[in-house]
C-alpha cells in the first residue's frame, strides 16, 4: 500500500492506537500483577509461618525416632536438639522450609534446606530478603503468643517462576491478540473504504472527455458532498467550454465576414471590365481588410486583457475622439438603416485610463448592436458626460432592449447587458464589452428609459487605482 | 433573375449585392430578420440567399418559418457558423446549400447556378431555344452558330424568356427579376431591352403580348 494511501493510513493509525492504549495498559497491568503476586506469596508465607507456629506449641516435641536419626546426621552439634525435617528434591519442597526456635532461642525444627541459616537476630521479625547457600530467599520471621519464633522462607527464584508464569498467562492473549487486531482492523478498513474504491473505479471508467455528473445515490454521506462539489465543478467546466465554444463561434463570424467582403471585391476586381469597376472593387477591398485588421487587433487586445496581460497597457484616452471614430467606421450601416445618431458630450475631452484597442473595440460593438437593433429611419443617441469624479457613457436606441428574463442574469454575469439583444455574436461582443471594463471601477445597467427606447449606461472612474483591478458591476 | 439576399453586415451584403448584379442577377437586399420575414413568402424570388445571425429574427427561424408556410424557393444559407452540427442543422430544417464564409465568388455563382439549374429541371448550365444557346456560367450567348454581345441587362431579359419559353413572362415580372426592387425603373426600359434583344438576334425571336408582357415560342422562326 502506498505512503498516499488512506486505506493504510488509516489501519496504520488504528493499529498505532491499539498499540499505544494496549502496551501501557500491559505494563501497568503487569506492574500491578506482580505487586498483587508478591502480596499474595507473603501473605501466604506469613499464614504458613503462623499456622506451623500454632501446631508446633501445641505439638511440642511429638516428632518419630526416624526424624530425630535424620537430625543427627545432618543437624550441626548446636542443631543436634531440633528436629530437622528433610526435604525431597524432586517436588516443591526445597523451595520452601522453615525454622522453629523455643522461647529461649532454640531451635527446635527446621527444614533441611534452612536448618543451617544463623538464629534470628533479637527483634527480628517481618519480611525480608536473604541470600543463603547461594539462593536468594523471602523470609518471614513472627514470634506467636507462645514466644515461640518462627522463621519461613520461600525462595525467590521460584517465587519469581510464578509470578512471571502468571503474567504470562494473563499477556498471553494481548501478544497474539495485537496482530490479530491490526489483520481485522486492516480487514474492517478496507471493507469501510469500498464505496471509495467503487467512486474511483466509476471515475477510471469514465471516458477522459465526459462531463455528464457522477451519479450520487447509495454514496456514503461523507462522499456525497464531494461529489456535489464535483458535479458543479463539471457543470461550471462545461458552461466554460459552451462559452468558450460560442466565443470562438463568434470570434470566427467577427474575422469571416469582413474577410468574405474583401475576397468579393477582390474577386470582382480581377474580372472588371472597366478602370472605375476595379477601382470601386479594389478600394472596397482595401476597406474591408482594413475593417479585418482592426477585427483581429481587437481580438487579441480582448485575449490579452482576458489573460491578464495586457493589464499594465493602460493609457490616457479621449473617449470623444474614440466615440468619433467608431461612428466613422459605423457610417455604412448608419446610412444604410437611415438611423439619425447623435454623439453628445458637455466637454470637449473626456478623458479615462484604459485598453486604448479593447476600449474602441466595446465602444464599436455598443455603437454596432445599438444601430442594428433600431428600427430604420430611428434614433440612436450616445452621450458622455462627467458626473461628479465619474464618467458617464449613455447609449439609447429605439430598439426592442433586452428581454427582462434575460436583463439580471446580463447584469449579473459581469457581461454586458447591451450586447445580449444581438443573436450572432453575443459571446464576443460581451467578451470585448466586459473585458476593457474588467480593469476597471464599472458600474453598468440596462433599462428600457421610455416605451421603445432601451438604454445602456456605464460609469467609470477616469483614474483607477492599482487595488481596484476587478469586475464590479452593479446595476443601477 | 431575381436574388433575396438577407445580410446583416453592409460590407458583406453590398460586395455581394454588387458582385451578383455584375452578373445580371437582380438583387433585393434586406438586413434584418424582420423584414427579411415579410419578403421570404413573396413568390418573386427565385432564389434566398440567408444570412443566419440576423437582428430581429434568427436565420434559422426564418428558414423554418418560410418552409412551414410552402415557401419552395430555393434557399442558400451563407454562414460563419462552420460545425458539421450548424451544417447539418441548417440543411435538415429545409435549406438546399450551405455556403461556410468566407467564400469565392465563383464558388457561390456556381452554387446559385446548380441551385437554378435544379429548381428548372436542367441538367447542366446552358439552355436551348431553337438555335439560340445561352451559357448561364460563362455568360456567353449564341445565335444560329455566332456568339452574340449582350449587356448585362439584355442578358437576364434574355434568361428569363428563354428559361420560360412558350410561356408569357409578364412585365412586372421582368422588371423585378433584372432590376429587383431596389432600383426606380423607367417605364420603358424592359422595352428597350428587347427592341435591342430584337435587333442583336433576330425579331421573330420574341412576341409582344400586349397588355401582359413578352414570350419566347419553344421552337423560334
Amino acid at each position: 500500500m502506498s505512503s498516499h494511501s488512506l486505506r493504510a493510513r488509516l489501519t496504520w493509525l488504528i493499529i498505532a492506537v491499539q498499540v499505544m492504549v494496549l502496551i501501557p495498559l500491559g505494563a501497568i497491568s503487569y506492574q500491578r500483577e506482580q505487586h498483587e503476586m508478591v502480596k499474595l506469596l507473603d501473605g501466604r508465607l506469613a499464614q504458613a509461618g503462623r499456622t506451623l507456629g500454632t501446631l508446633i506449641a501445641y505439638n511440642k516435641r511429638d516428632y518419630s525416632d526416624a526424624d530425630a536419626e535424620r537430625a543427627v546426621t545432618l543437624a550441626t552439634e548446636a542443631q543436634r536438639a531440633a528436629v530437622v525435617v528433610a526435604v525431597h528434591a524432586k517436588n516443591y519442597e526445597p523451595e520452601v522450609g522453615f525454622q522453629a526456635y523455643d522461647p529461649h532461642g532454640t531451635l527446635i525444627a527446621a527444614t533441611a534446606n534452612l536448618a543451617d541459616l544463623p538464629p534470628p537476630v533479637k527483634g527480628e521479625h517481618g519480611f525480608r530478603d536473604i541470600e543463603h547457600n547461594g539462593s536468594n530467599w523471602r523470609l518471614f520471621t513472627l514470634t506467636n503468643r507462645f514466644n515461640l519464633t518462627i522463621r519461613i522462607g520461600e525462595r525467590a527464584e521460584n517465587r519469581a517462576d510464578i509470578t512471571q508464569g502468571l503474567i504470562l498467562e494473563h499477556s498471553l492473549p494481548l501478544v497474539i491478540g495485537l496482530p490479530l487486531l491490526a489483520l481485522l482492523a486492516g480487514l474492517a478498513v478496507k471493507q469501510g473504504l469500498r464505496p471509495l474504491d467503487k467512486l474511483t473505479k466509476v471515475l477510471a471508467e469514465r471516458a477522459p472527455r465526459s462531463r455528464t455528473p457522477i451519479a450520487i445515490e447509495r454514496t456514503p454521506d461523507e462522499i456525497k458532498p464531494l461529489i456535489v462539489t464535483l458535479n458543479q465543478q463539471l457543470e461550471r467546466l462545461e458552461d466554460v467550454i459552451e462559452r468558450e465554444h460560442r466565443f470562438a463561434g463568434d470570434v470566427a463570424h467577427e474575422l469571416r465576414t469582413p474577410l468574405a467582403a474583401a475576397t468579393i471585391h477582390l474577386e470582382g476586381a480581377l474580372i472588371a471590365k472597366d478602370a472605375g469597376e476595379l477601382e470601386y472593387t479594389l478600394h472596397n477591398a482595401r476597406r474591408n481588410l482594413g475593417r479585418l485588421g482592426r477585427r483581429i487587433e481587437q481580438i487579441l487586445a480582448i485575449a490579452r486583457l482576458e489573460a491578464g496581460a495586457a493589464a499594465e497597457q493602460r493609457t490616457s484616452l479621449d473617449l470623444i475622439t474614440l466615440a468619433t471614430e467608431v461612428v466613422e467606421e459605423l457610417a455604412p450601416l448608419i446610412a444604410e438603416k437611415d438611423i439619425s445618431l447623435s454623439l453628445t458630450h458637455d466637454e470637449p475631452e473626456v478623458r479615462i485610463s484604459g485598453h486604448e484597442v479593447a476600449m474602441t473595440a466595446m465602444f464599436r460593438n455598443l455603437v454596432e448592436n445599438a444601430l442594428r437593433h433600431t428600427p430604420e429611419r430611428s434614433r440612436v443617441d450616445i452621450s458622455v458626460h462627467r458626473h461628479g469624479d465619474t464618467v458617464v457613457i449613455d447609449i439609447c436606441d429605439d430598439g426592442p432592449g433586452i428581454a427582462p428574463e434575460l436583463r439580471e442574469k446580463a447584469l449579473s454575469s459581469a457581461s454586458n447587458a447591451a450586447t445580449i439583444r444581438r443573436s450572432p455574436a453575443t459571446a464576443w461582443v460581451s467578451a470585448s464589452c466586459s473585458a476593457p471594463w474588467s480593469c476597471m471601477r464599472v458600474r453598468s445597467s440596462c433599462s428600457i428609459t421610455s416605451p421603445g427606447r432601451a438604454c445602456w449606461s456605464a460609469s467609470a472612474s477616469p483614474s483607477i487605482p492599482q487595488a481596484a483591478a476587478s469586475a464590479d458591476f452593479v446595476p443601477r | 433573375m431575381h436574388i433575396l439576399l438577407l445580410e446583416d453586415d453592409i460590407e458583406l451584403g453590398g460586395a455581394i449585392k454588387h458582385a451578383l448584379e455584375q452578373q445580371s442577377y437582380a438583387v433585393t437586399w434586406l438586413t434584418d430578420g424582420r423584414s427579411g420575414a415579410s419578403a421570404l413568402p413573396d413568390a418573386l424570388f427565385d432564389l434566398i440567399l440567408l444570412d443566419l445571425g440576423l437582428p430581429g429574427r434568427d436565420g434559422i427561424d426564418l428558414l423554418l418559418e418560410a418552409r412551414r408556410n410552402g415557401v419552395r424557393t430555393p434557399i442558400l444559407i451563407m454562414t460563419a457558423r462552420d460545425t458539421p452540427e450548424a451544417r447539418i442543422k441548417g440543411l435538415d430544417m429545409g435549406a438546399d446549400d450551405y455556403l461556410v464564409k468566407p467564400f469565392h465568388l465563383g464558388e457561390l455563382a456556381a452554387r446559385i447556378r446548380s441551385l437554378t439549374r435544379r429548381a428548372q429541371g436542367l441538367v447542366d448550365n446552358r439552355i436551348e431555344v431553337g438555335g439560340l444557346v445561352l451559357d448561364l456560367a460563362t455568360t456567353d450567348v449564341v445565335f444560329r452558330g455566332e456568339r452574340i454581345t449582350l449587356t448585362r441587362r439584355e442578358f437576364a431579359v434574355l434568361r428569363i424568356l428563354m428559361e420560360r419559353a412558350g410561356r408569357i413572362v409578364r412585365r412586372e415580372s421582368l422588371e423585378s427579376s433584372v432590376y429587383g426592387f431596389d432600383t426606380v425603373v423607367d417605364r420603358n426600359a424592359i422595352e428597350v431591352h428587347v427592341h435591342w434583344l430584337r435587333r442583336k438576334l433576330s425579331p421573330e425571336l420574341i412576341h409582344t403580348v400586349r397588355g401582359i408582357g413578352y414570350m419566347m415560342p419553344r421552337e423560334p422562326k
